[in-house]
């Protein structure tokens, strides 16, 4: 068991790819932002509640597309 | 795969709190009035529209009502469509207040959408004040109320549709702060037990917990910008969340910086203790203290019955349960890729 | 106790004799403190003044923080461990701390009485404050220098694990100190004071309950 723990974990593409998510996020805001006002208010609100509920499933399924991305890295060796 | 039973219980609950929060309709409220500014010893014709109402299908009765419980009822109401109405009232000449500028609340009621109030949103001014003259003019009688009996949301104003997202912004810190819970009582186990699967199951619990807790604060910006305004509020809780996702980010780069696995593992177990420990005042204790728009801060009820009713609580709870699942599912997956990449890397040795 | 003490005193004497850092730290002191009274606004209020003492102290605290595990690397730490528990010197290095922190605060609340002499401070009071203040302050440095003596020695690493982490205790201490300088009595902040007290303990708790795991070798 002790073996296994030698080799050095590598972060660097992790963190790169968190970065990119967060970027993407933010710049989903900004366009919803410029999308016009009425749109997320009109019938009582409730594209807002669509909103979140899309933005929580989208990141839902990036940490999948991540976990799915490291275990096909795993098949291929 | 294996489906165990609190995987199944997961998708089925998340399948209901989806379902049943979101096919479930709001209760009838005034969504808007004009005119908003009103003089006494007048005839005027208040145009009410409502949401989710159906005016044309029952016979309707709008009051105003002044802060002292005194009231008037509306001579005539004419309805345009489900949505819109047209009441008009005699305005007295004197209001049974000792302001001269009072602000009314409009409140409609009828059989089949219950009762609904438009709180102190009518401002209305009178010349002079005469509180006596102003008592002997209103009535102080109880409008009668309806009660609905359909399984329904409460309406709130400003918030309107957006009260479903208690489900899905709320119930996501509550499994982040779960999942924290989880993970620092692996972390403890590893320090007492120096097993390093205990510490990478705490490591995985820790990264979902930084997923939900990102969501949460993009979600609940999103929620903020409709209902206050903003992106980003100087709201304390806010404020407070985003500090506890910095500390996280510590225990990320305290674990990147060490080389040593089991000194990386001891170090970033205890400082995972130390995080949790730091992060409940600043989540629990400190928003209590200052002003704050959230609820159950700064003097505002925590979810009493103001915020919370029966009907939200059967959604909210099971909410929060299959959140909770929903992270330990996926850190789960994250531990066991972790297990296996460190098994093959092994086995290449 | 009485290795505490000595623990405590060779600390005293290591700073005695590298008093040049300790200058150092005490010139950058006069420097910020003289910036703040240039730059700033002459006629500032109570709380712009409060602020700016809390950052100052939150940041010469780091410096603190970042060298009093420094000389206690390599071989001559297994020879501390050798004939120090770690325990005690831990305790020690926050006893040390907490004096030093102490000092800081009276040489910056002095430079800023210096500088700005209209802003009224009630001297015990304010020191009660800081006092209590510095309890929970020198715990957490020490404990995340402990931290970053384990890591590779890196004052960047510290400032990002502390600088969160520290946040309730500035927080608190701004909000106190804020209504003590408006006159509110002592007492009737008390419910601050028995927070200030708590989290406090509470580091204090954790701490000593978590250095045996980082310690150990």
């Amino acid at each position: 068991m002790s073996k296994i723990f030698k080799n050095k974990l590598k972060f660097a593409p992790e963190m790169k790819y968190n970065i990119a998510f967060i970027m993407i996020l933010v710049s989903a805001q900004n366009m919803l932002a410029q999308s016009s006002q009425s749109f997320m208010t009109s019938g009582g609100k409730i594209n807002v509640v669509f909103a979140v509920i899309f933005i929580v499933f989208i990141g839902i399924i990036y940490y999948l597309i991540r976990i799915d991305r490291k275990i096909s890295k795993l098949e291929n060796k | 795969m294996q489906l165990s039973w609190w995987k199944l219980l997961c998708i089925v609950l998340l399948a209901y709190v989806l379902v049943i929060g979101l096919v479930t309709p709001l209760k009838p409220g005034i969504l808007k009035i004009s005119p908003e500014r009103i003089k006494t010893g007048q005839t005027v014709d208040i145009e009410i529209s409502g949401y989710n109402t159906h005016y044309k299908s029952s016979n309707q009765v709008a009051y105003l009502k002044a802060s002292t419980g005194y009231l008037i009822q509306a001579k005539e109401i004419k309805v345009i469509d489900d949505n819109n109405m047209v009441a008009s009232f005699d305005v007295p000449q004197f209001l049974p207040t000792s302001n001269s500028i009072e602000q009314l609340s409009v409140i409609t009621s009828s059989e089949k959408d219950g009762s609904s109030v438009m709180p102190s949103r009518l401002i209305v001014a009178q010349d002079s004040v005469q509180l006596e003259m102003g008592k002997n003019l209103w009535s102080i009688k109880e409008p009668t109320f309806f009660g609905i009996k359909k399984y329904s949301f409460p309406f709130r104003n400003i918030l309107y549709e957006t009260i479903r997202n208690t489900f899905f912004h709320v119930s996501l810190w509550f499994a982040m702060f779960a999942l924290l819970g989880i993970s620092v009582y692996h972390s403890i186990r590893y320090l007492y037990k120096s097993d390093l699967l205990d510490d990478w199951k705490a490591y995985s619990q820790v990264r979902t917990a930084i997923l939900f807790g990102v969501l949460g604060l993009i979600t609940g910006s999103i929620w903020a910008k409709y209902t206050w305004g903003t992106w980003w509020t100087n709201d304390i809780k806010l404020n407070m969340a985003a500090l506890s996702m910095l500390i996280y980010f510590g225990y990320l780069i305290i674990r990147a910086g060490i080389e040593d696995p089991d000194k990386k593992a001891r170090i970033s177990a205890s400082f995972n203790v130390f995080a949790l420990v730091a992060v409940i005042p600043l989540i629990f204790v400190l928003p209590r203290l200052t002003d704050s728009l959230h609820p159950g801060n700064g003097g505002n009820p925590a979810f009493g019955s103001e915020d919370m009713d029966n009907s939200l609580r059967m959604v909210f709870y099971p909410a929060v349960i299959s959140f909770i699942l929903l992270g330990i599912w996926l850190s789960q997956l994250v531990f066991r890729s972790d297990v296996l990449s460190h098994k093959s890397e092994s086995a290449e040795i | 106790m009485k290795t505490i003490l000595s623990c405590i005193s060779r600390d005293f004497k290591n700073e005695w004799r590298n008093l040049y850092q300790l200058g150092g730290l005490f010139s950058f002191l006069i420097g910020v403190c003289y910036l703040i009274y240039f730059f700033g606004d002459k006629n500032q209020s109570l709380s712009e003044w409060n602020l700016k003492y809390w950052l100052v102290y939150l940041f010469l605290s780091f410096f603190v923080g970042s060298r009093i595990y420094e000389e206690d690397q390599g071989r001559f730490r297994i020879f501390l461990h050798q004939l120090v528990h770690p325990g005690q010197l831990l305790l020690s290095k926050i006893i040390f701390v907490f004096f030093l922190l102490t000092v800081m605060n009276m040489l910056i609340l002095f430079f800023f009485q210096l500088f700005n002499p209209e802003i009224q401070v009630q001297f015990f009071n304010w020191l009660s404050i800081c006092m209590l203040i510095n309890v929970g302050m020198a715990t957490l440095i020490s404990f995340s220098s402990l931290l970053n003596s384990n890591i590779r020695n890196n004052t960047i690493l510290l400032t990002v694990i502390i600088l969160p982490i520290s946040f309730p205790l500035i927080g608190m201490a701004y909000s106190t100190s804020h209504s003590v300088l408006e006159g509110v009595s002592i007492l009737s902040v008390g419910s601050k004071l028995r927070l200030i007290l708590g989290i406090d303990l509470i580091t204090i708790a954790i701490v000593f309950f978590l250095y045996p795991h980082i310690a150990r070798n």
